[in-house]
Formats: structure tokens, sequence, C-alpha cells
């Protein structure tokens, strides 16, 4: 039977990738099987960016959550019955075991967490599985009483994503004032884009550790901290851009006593300061006049309230003793239990992500469908020559098949798509070709030439299954 | 020539020879329509190839209401625009061509959204026949290579 040919038209694909771009990560990543070109689009780093900017805003966020048994889950909690999945990570198998210990930071759709088995730092993308192992800072302090915070964000100047980590001895914390004994604070920096740290100007901020990660808004790493001068407690940001500090005060009720309790949170888009059953939130960046306190009343018989996310209108949802999900409304002080079908039964919140494209892999290097293609353009070059010297010996008088590189292979699939029930045929050989990019010129027409022979056509296509490729 | 033409009209004419009268700032969402008011190459008759009478009414219609409504509830808006895009793929395909050849940039992002919406959901094997227009031999053989080529699936 012959499929008929559709009477919608093929668009260009400058249209395509506008529909595309308009698509939740879920569809695509099964869309990357309707075709090559389809493929290579979505798995294109600037499509993903694009896909970011355009879904924006536009997607719910996912709550991420830590069984006790350190296995990731995904919450979409925006649905009517949401629903919570397992995250695996084929990846990192492969080095380590897919434990977490703790989510670091979260930004554009990847998340920065800490491995339970290797206590190294990975940067994982819950939507697409991906996963790319962080080494470790060469100037982080490794000794026991130093303390190490990280956070990662997106510097769009350079467009690249950077993770941020200051260390510092930290003597114990000086009971009165709350402030770290040391007061040299080593900052590095890890980009995606070189693959490496550096060490950059020193932090004047006596920092301390309520929470070892900085949260990620508007180009800048939050932490809580104190100056150095004059003890004030403040909100340091790091910006990026320029690899700077900048600070701005917390909230009235921060004090260098409370210090080390508290950590800021990104909550809906704001900065906010969770304070046992209050939450402060920064309704205008920056301006320090804006920070607004919505309060929670808790239940006698509950020991522990985490806020997890800002939701619409005032509310609120909270994580009930690491067991339950709770929605709370500020304004008429109800909460109700939020139903999530396959929750752990014991959990930790890391906080939300957004879906994303974005790979941890394909910031900037070469992918790893892209390491295939080389892989199996380097095995077909060896191929092409073994054949070549072969055939020189011999000197056969074949007729050679001559194809002009440039023109369309569609001729190529019409005159032989009569054997295409042979698994090894010239035309499967030559979708093939297709698929590994780069293949043109000259070396295109040797490996025509040497697919003119079934038995290394049988040899290519053998190869390429065991592979597997990927 | 002009005189019988109100200030601030241009007449469009289709590929077929019909001609619209639409007031400038209507006719200048389509950012191609617009560089060439700019540029005064335009005669008060701007010829818009590829887009016949059908299309052409259809976005101009699209155009003067989101011109009308820009005072108006984002809300009405957005439904007009669900309404207006829920048409036939022939249609719709017509629009999208139309509205990336002129560049109107909200008709695009209206259009894009609703294909966007209808095929979310569908096949592989869906989106090669209707999308793509794919044969059958193509679509064996690139089955057969993606059941090797892919092992991974995130469903």
């Amino acid at each position: 039977m012959k499929a008929t040919r559709s009477d919608f038209p093929i668009l260009p694909q400058e249209l395509i990738a506008e529909i595309l771009c308009r698509l939740p990560v879920k569809s695509l990543s099964r869309f990357k099987s309707v075709s090559h070109s389809w493929c290579s689009l979505i798995s294109n780093p600037h499509f993903a960016q694009t896909h970011f900017t355009q879904t924006t805003n536009k997607m719910p966020d996912r709550l991420i959550l830590i069984s006790d048994s350190h296995i990731l889950f995904s919450v979409d909690y925006s649905v009517d019955s949401p629903v919570a999945t397992e995250i695996h990570f084929p990846s990192v198998e492969d080095e380590s075991y897919d434990v977490w210990a703790e989510i670091l930071g979260s930004c554009n759709g990847l998340v920065l967490a800490l491995n339970e088995s290797d206590v190294a730092m990975y940067l994982l993308n819950p939507s697409t599985r991906e996963s790319k192992k962080i080494p470790e800072s060469p100037f982080a302090l490794n000794s026991v009483n130093a303390c190490n915070l990280c956070g990662l964000g997106y510097d769009s100047m350079s467009d690249d994503f950077k993770i941020v980590m200051l260390s510092y001895y930290g003597g114990g914390v000086d009971e009165e004032s709350g402030a770290t004994t040391e007061t040299n604070t080593i900052v590095s920096v890890y980009s995606l884009k070189s693959y490496s740290w550096r060490k950059i100007q020193g932090s004047s901020y006596l920092h301390c550790a309520g929470d070892p990660s900085g949260v990620y808004l508007n180009g800048c790493i939050h932490w809580l901290a104190q100056r150095s001068s004059d003890y004030i407690s403040v909100i340091v940001a790091f910006d990026l851009g320029n690899e700077v500090f900048r600070e701005f005060l917390p909230p009235p009720f921060v004090n260098n006593a409370v210090l080390p309790w508290f950590y800021p949170a990104v909550l809906g888009g704001y900065l906010c300061l969770p304070a046992f059953t209050d939450v402060w939130v920064m309704k205008e960046y920056g301006k320090k006049e804006s920070w607004t306190k919505f309060s929670i009343c808790k239940r006698e018989d509950v020991s522990r309230i985490d806020v997890v996310c800002l939701l619409e209108d005032g509310e609120f949802l909270l994580s009930r003793d690491e067991e339950q999900l709770v929605v709370y409304n500020s304004k008429d002080e109800t909460s109700r239990d939020m139903v999530v079908c396959g929750i752990p039964g014991s959990f930790t919140s890391g906080g939300t992500y957004v879906e994303s494209l974005i790979s941890p892999e394909r910031i900037h290097g070469i992918g790893r469908q892209c390491e295939a293609c080389e892989r199996m353009k380097r095995i077909l070059q060896v191929m092409v020559e073994t054949y070549e010297a072969g055939t020189c010996q011999s000197s056969t008088n074949k007729e050679s098949y001559r194809v002009e590189p440039s023109s369309s292979s569609s001729n190529i699939e019409a005159s032989t798509s009569s054997s295409s029930g042979d698994r090894a045929s010239l035309s499967i050989c030559l979708h093939f070709l297709k698929f590994i990019q780069m293949v043109e010129g000259p070396f295109y027409e040797k490996a025509l030439r040497m697919f003119q022979d079934p038995l290394w056509r049988k040899l290519f296509i053998n190869m390429a299954c065991e592979k597997k490729m990927f | 020539m002009s005189s019988s033409l109100e200030k601030n009209m241009l007449i469009l004419r289709s590929s077929d020879g019909e001609e619209f009268i639409v007031p400038e700032v209507v006719a200048v969402m389509s950012k191609a329509i617009k560089n060439m008011v700019e540029d005064e190459c335009a005669s008060n008759t701007i010829p818009v190839p590829n887009v016949d009478a059908n299309i052409l009414a259809m976005v101009i219609e699209f155009c003067k209401k989101h011109d009308e409504s820009e005072a108006e509830a984002a809300s009405d808006l957005k439904t007009f625009d669900s309404e207006f895009v829920n048409r036939g793929q022939e249609a719709l395909y017509d629009l999208i061509t139309a509205a990336n050849f002129r560049d109107v940039k909200e008709l695009l992002d209206a259009l894009c959204q609703n294909v966007a919406e209808m095929i979310k959901g569908k096949s592989v094997h869906h989106i090669r026949i209707q999308f793509l227009g794919y044969q059958l031999f193509e679509i064996l053989t690139s089955n057969f290579i993606w059941n090797i080529w892919c092992d991974r699936d995130f469903d």
C-alpha cells in the first residue's frame, strides 16, 4: 500500500522552526524522530535558546523534589491532578549513581545538583534527562573547617552559564556577632563555555552558610552576608555579567543574630526571604522599600513548614513536615492539601525549574548526536580507504557510479528504490550518508563507489547497527 | 488619481487583481508594506503578490481587529485570535505563508501558536504524513534508521 501524499504543502524550514519553538519539551523530544532535519533543528543550541525565550513565562514551573531515598522527582503542580514523575539521568550512571543529596541552584531549565555517591556537582536538565559532571574547583578550600557556597546563573552578556563558588575558612561562627572569624573569601567561577574554573577577585563580605546555595534572579546570584566593615546584614548579589558584588538591605527584622538561619529564595519570580512562618517578598527588585510580609498561620500539630513556591493571588505552595504539599491562601488563611499522584512518602523540596531544551553539554561544543556522527564518519573514512586500496590493486573495470555531489540524492533513491526490501540496500546506505553530516565532495563520491559493492554495504550497515551510535 | 482616495488610505492589490482599500495604520502592520511606505517606493496601489484575494481579506480582517482593539481588553483579543486561526489546513497554510511573506508578526504568532497546539499531542507517524507529506518509502527507511540511531525515549 502506498501512502497518499498529503494535500498540506510542505512549509519552509524557517516556519517549521517558528512553530516548533512553541511546543513543550516533551513533544519536541518525540518529534526529534520525525526527520533528520527536524532532529538537527531541535538539537541545535540556538534553537534551544529561541525556544526558551519563546516559551518563557508561558510554560508553568515544575517542582523538583528529592525523595528520602535520594531520587529526584518532578511535579507539574499547575494541572488539576498533579503527578510526581521520577527523573533518572542515564549518563550519570556511567560515572556514579543516580542519587542526589541536594539541589544547589536552578536557572533557565538547568539544575545544579550535588550527587550523593561521588560528592560531585552535576548540571542537569530534568526535562531532557541530560547531565554533565562539573569538575571540582581547583580554588575551592578542602580543609575540615572550610565552607563552600555555590550558585548557578546565566550571563546574557557572554551567553554563558556560570557556576560561582565562594570558599572561606569558617573557623566556626562567632556566637555573638554571627560573623565568620576568617575574612578571606575566595571566589571562583566556572564557565560552561570554556569548561574551566577561574579565580576572580575575592569577596569582601563575611559569608555565612545558612544554606550552601545562592539563588539566581535577574542575572545575579544572591546570598545573605555581612558587610565586613560594620557587620550589617545585607543581601549580596553577584552580578554574573561584570563579576562584581552588589548589595541591598534585607527586611528590617534581619539582624546578625538570626542571619545564619535564613537564606534567600526565588519564589514566583520574586526575591524572597522565608523566615519561620513569615515570607518576605521583594515586590520590586532591588528596592528595599518594597519588602512585603506574608504570614502563614501554622497549625499547632505541624512541626515544620517550608515555602516551596509562590502561586498566583497570594497563594503559597508549602511543604508540611516534608511529607505533604499544601496550597495556602494568605488572604483568607485557608489551606488545602494538594493531592499528588506518585509522590514519595517523605521528601525535601529542591525548588522549581522551568522546562527547556537547553543542554548542559551542548552549550557551545558539539553534542552527543554530533559525536556519534563524527564517530561514524571516522569509521566510514577507514572503510573507504580500505576499499580504495583494495580496488587500486585489482584495478576493476567496473563503471564508476558517478554522481555530482551537489545533485539531490532523491534521484539516486528513485533509481534504487526497487531494492528497498534489502536490509543493506543502496538507498538505506545513502540515508545513512545523509545522517552523517559533513559528508561531501570527493569523499561522498568515494563512499558512493564503495556502496556499489553489496558486501561493503552489508559491512557498513552491520557496523552501524553494532555501534548503536549513541 | 489619488483625489478619490481619502487621506491615509492605501490600496492593496491581491495576486488575482482584486483591490482592497485599507487605512494606512492597518496596512503598515505588515512590516514589508511598512518598509515600502517608508521608503516611498509605493504609489498608493501596493501589489501584494503571492497572496490571493481570499487570504488577503482574512489578513486585513485580522489587522483591522488588532488595530481597533489596542485599547480593548487583551482577553477579548485572545478569543478573537483563537477563533480567527481556527481554520482548515489549507487556509492555515496560505495564511502562514502570507503572514511570513508580508511580515505580519502578530498574525504569524497567533497562527504558529495554533499549529503548535494542533500538533502538540500528535504521533511522529502522524506528523510525517500530515505535516511533512512524507511518502511511504521515506517513512520506512527513516524508521529503520531511527530504530538503530535512537535508543533513547523520553516518554
